[in-house]
């Protein structure tokens, strides 16, 4: 078996290290907003940092419908500010070599709204915002997949980076080795959400099928491309020309993420990539601490109310040592494949 | 889709409305529709102003579905009809269970249609795109049902109230006995029907062959 | 206008010995090839086992006149994959193409080039890693010709190279985990190097038999071969200075030779794709990322 699966909320695998965690030295907690209410939602359920996007390409989470304009990123910044939470505004695609100009309007934007920072991969664009606005705090994404300490100090000796969302494929040990060698510069890392298998940033798995890709787009199998079909009582889902899998009457069903279907090949037939799991690391939160991660962040921008507010809370809540971290959150109903996983943050995972 | 497993309540008291003409059922609605649509569709074109379609939200054995008309009057407008689902032609379908659509619409923090989507109680067809970004904007306008009632005549309100929250037990129960009786009654037609699927499939998959990644051509992409 | 450059990218799939040593003898001989990329990209596992190979290979071309430049892995999180990262890069003297940002600051200050795993989307970032010393950027697969055209005239602006894929399987992704290893039944650790088994990767097909991906150790690729030839000449007038192939289980010298015949107008275009098309035999081709839709489509 490759990872440890919890299909209960209840379930309390012996996991963590059962390092404590200091209410005294929270760590802060990152939430996404996709949508006004949902800025509202995760202020009311404890979150110290609220990150957002603009309705366009330079996020990557361009979904239909979702996000906000610069108006209501006015009013966001606004609310989070009477609240005392810090608003980041994430700009995390590849700027577009013909025509860069959204997402230099972007930067702009956060750097005149005074944001607590922006959240940027894009080499140019980082390199913009720290020649234009040299005030404005620059974390650099996940997006970025910079996953050792040369490509973070990197980051930090060109454009003087304070901050990185490390990616998703690192363990533990890796992150407390990586946090100590890039001082000054803060780690953050994701506890709960959708799990990238893939390096972030690294995957046009998307763009093969669709012609639109997280790097380029904002989008990774894009909704426009998305397609249920019944086949008697079996529900298939298709991506593009593609199909992503097939699920019996009865079994859980998952949106057609090109990297959580079921496919064949010689030596096996299912979900090669990754089983429908989500990540959950409340059990682990103590040693992320220990590991000297500053903050620890919630993925779902496109998620509802509902999600932000309980997920949201829970963790606040682990982290304030209102509850005991060591047991998983009891969202499990909120999550895609209604399973979760510390992913790779167990080095078994790999 | 709709089979016999999953009867619920008002799924069968639907069954019981199928002989009122539409035409009377439309009469009924419209004055709710209208206060609907003009204390609403504002706030909502908001997050639908690039989409285009009709969104039809189907109640399961329902005889009639709710069209929302996306765009039709310009970007970001929205209207609501009542259609026969046979005679509705949309561009996105939301079907479930009556009890499942009211019980998200009932959330005060907005619909989580994902939980329902992941748990198979929740279908979708047709433009995700139009779904996603109307579930967006009747979350961020606050649209729910506790809302939306304000607008509904008042034995209607009842009716919903009672089904939503008194009659969750009598449904567990009712479903739990429905679906005991159903095994009795249906497994011998269901392995049947199993077997000739099982069968149309295999013909099915022999005639066509593995398919191949699209074929274009270059004139076609010239300006793209 | 001026000469472009042909050169074969680094060997993706983890072949075995003897199957290197021809891959690279052959290259040594073959004056279509401008410019060969040796090194590892996808795992580091393949590194010791391959090591003495390749070093005797980097000296055979060396010697036969060809540009020897060295790729870096595009994905180093653990100890041993950082070290090869950091060891490659401090050789002051080799010419080495970065994959990632790690062996961008080792690289910094000194002439480098840049791999298709960077992510050079648009000119400011071209920009930015050429004032650092970069002198050549191979484009990311999935960027289109309009992408393209407007970072090769930037590059001839400030007297870089830009170079183009136009042969072999792309690679959409990477990941710390090895799915090729795992579909076996093993994990990354445990891998018993499974990826040796298929000299061009697994086929990974859809539930309804469609082909579609192929696993390559820790990379996974499109099943499609990209294959851009009567592309060619509007790479060339863009600005384009050299044209990439990537290594496949074929005779890649005559690759090779079919795009220095297109280029010195020995051939045309269509005569061309048809001769690589009949290479490819069963192999399907695609290009569609170059015309900014789905990457698996082909247009003929």
């Amino acid at each position: 078996m490759d990872n440890a699966v919890h299909t209960s909320g209840a379930s309390t695998q012996g996991t963590a290290s059962g390092a404590p965690l200091d209410p005294d030295h929270p760590m802060e907690l990152v939430c996404p907003a996709g949508t006004p209410a949902a800025l509202q939602t995760a202020i009311d359920a404890g979150a110290h940092t609220i990150y957002f996007g603009f309705r366009n390409r330079t996020n990557a989470r361009n979904f239909p419908g979702l996000n906000f304009n610069e108006e209501e990123a006015a009013r966001a910044v606004e609310t989070c500010r009477k609240h005392g939470v810090k608003p980041l505004i994430a700009i995390n695609t590849y700027a577009d070599a013909e025509d860069d100009a959204i997402w230099k309007r972007a930067v702009d934007c956060a750097a005149d709204l005074k944001a607590g920072g922006i959240i940027a991969c894009d080499i140019g664009l980082v390199s913009y915002a720290a020649k234009t606005h040299p005030d404005l705090p620059l974390h650099l994404s996940v997006q970025a997949s910079a996953s050792n300490p040369e490509a973070v100090k990197f980051y930090h000796e060109a454009y003087g980076v304070r901050r990185v969302v490390l990616p998703r494929v690192m363990s533990v040990p890796e992150i407390a080795e990586l946090t100590a060698a890039v001082t000054p510069v803060e780690t953050e890392v994701f506890v709960f959400g959708g799990l990238c298998v893939m390096a972030e940033g690294r995957c046009s798995l998307s763009s093969y099928a669709t012609g639109l890709s997280p790097n380029k787009d904002g989008v990774c199998s894009p909704a426009s491309h998305v397609r249920y079909e019944q086949d008697g009582d079996v529900m298939v889902s298709l991506l593009g020309d593609f199909t992503i899998n097939r699920f019996d009457a009865g079994e859980t069903a998952g949106y057609p993420t090109l990297c959580k279907g079921r496919f064949s090949s010689d030596a096996r037939t299912g979900h090669l990539f990754e089983d429908p799991m989500s990540l959950d690391a409340t059990t682990i939160l103590g040693d992320l601490r220990k590991a000297g991660v500053k903050a620890v962040k919630v993925e779902g921008r496109q998620r509802g109310k509902a999600y932000v507010a309980q997920v949201v809370r829970s963790l606040r809540d682990a982290i304030d040592g209102k509850t005991d971290a060591s047991r998983s959150s009891g969202t499990t109903h909120l999550m895609e494949g209604l399973g979760h996983t510390e992913g790779a943050y167990r080095r078994d995972w790999r | 889709m709709a089979d016999a497993s999953g009867l619920t309540p008002l799924i069968l008291a639907g069954q019981l409305a199928r002989p009122i003409p539409l035409s009377f059922m439309r009469r009924l609605a419209a004055p709710v529709f209208r206060r609907w649509v003009a204390t609403w569709s504002g706030p909502l074109s908001n997050r639908l102003c690039d989409q285009t379609g009709i969104l039809s939200i189907r109640p399961v054995g329902w005889p009639l579905c709710f069209d929302l008309h996306v765009g039709e009057q310009g970007p970001g407008s929205v209207s609501i009809t009542l259609e026969r689902p046979e005679d509705s032609v949309p561009t996105a379908r939301v079907t479930a269970t009556p009890e499942v659509l009211l019980k998200l619409m009932a959330a005060e923090d907005g619909p989580d249609g994902d939980g329902a989507f992941f748990s198979r109680a929740l279908h979708i067809e047709g433009d995700t795109g139009l779904v996603m970004a109307f579930r967006y904007a009747i979350e961020d306008t606050g649209l729910n049902l506790h809302t939306l009632k304000n607008d509904l005549p008042r034995p209607f309100i009842r009716a919903l109230e009672v089904s939503t929250r008194r009659l969750e037990p009598v449904h567990d129960r009712f479903s739990r006995d429905l679906a005991k009786m159903q095994e009795l009654l249906l497994s011998p037609v269901r392995s049947e029907i199993a077997r000739l699927n099982t069968r149309l499939k295999r013909l099915e998959s022999a005639g066509t062959g593995p398919r191949r990644a699209k074929v274009v051509s270059r004139k076609e992409l010239a300006n793209g | 206008m001026s000469r472009v450059e042909i050169a074969l990218g680094p060997l993706t799939y983890n072949w075995q010995n003897p199957a290197r040593e021809a891959l690279y003898s052959a290259a040594a001989t073959e004056e279509a090839f401008d410019i060969v990329y040796i090194g590892e990209t996808v795992c580091a596992k393949r590194i010791p086992v391959a090591a003495a190979v390749m070093a005797d290979a980097a000296e055979t071309l060396e010697k036969a006149g060809r540009k020897v430049v060295y790729s870096a892995l595009s994905l180093a999180t653990n100890e041993s994959e950082r070290r090869q990262v950091t060891d490659l890069c401090e050789v002051e003297d080799l010419l080495v193409e970065a994959n990632d940002a790690g062996a961008l600051r080792t690289l910094a200050g000194r002439p480098h080039f840049v791999g298709p795993h960077m992510n050079v989307y648009n000119p400011g970032t071209l920009e930015a890693l050429a004032e650092r010393g970069a002198v050549s950027f191979c484009l990311p697969w999935e960027v289109n010709r309009k992408g393209i055209e407007v970072m090769a005239r930037r590059a001839n602006d400030l007297g870089v190279v830009v170079e183009i894929e136009v042969f072999g399987k792309a690679p959409l992704a990477i990941s710390a985990r090895c799915h090729h290893a795992r579909a076996y039944g093993f994990t990354k650790d445990s891998c018993q190097y499974v990826c040796d088994r298929d000299p061009e990767g697994m086929a990974v097909r859809t539930l309804d038999g469609q082909n579609f991906l192929t696993l390559n150790g820790l990379q996974t690729q499109g099943h499609a071969v990209t294959l851009l030839v009567s592309e060619v000449q509007a790479l060339r007038d863009m600005g384009v200075g050299r044209l990439r192939l990537s290594p496949m289980n074929m005779d890649m010298n005559a690759v090779a030779r079919v795009y220095r015949d297109l280029l010195d107008g020995r051939t045309d275009a269509a005569t061309a794709e048809q001769t690589l098309l009949g290479m490819l035999g069963d192999r399907e081709p695609a290009n569609g990322f170059y015309y900014g839709v789905e990457g698996s489509t082909w247009a003929a």
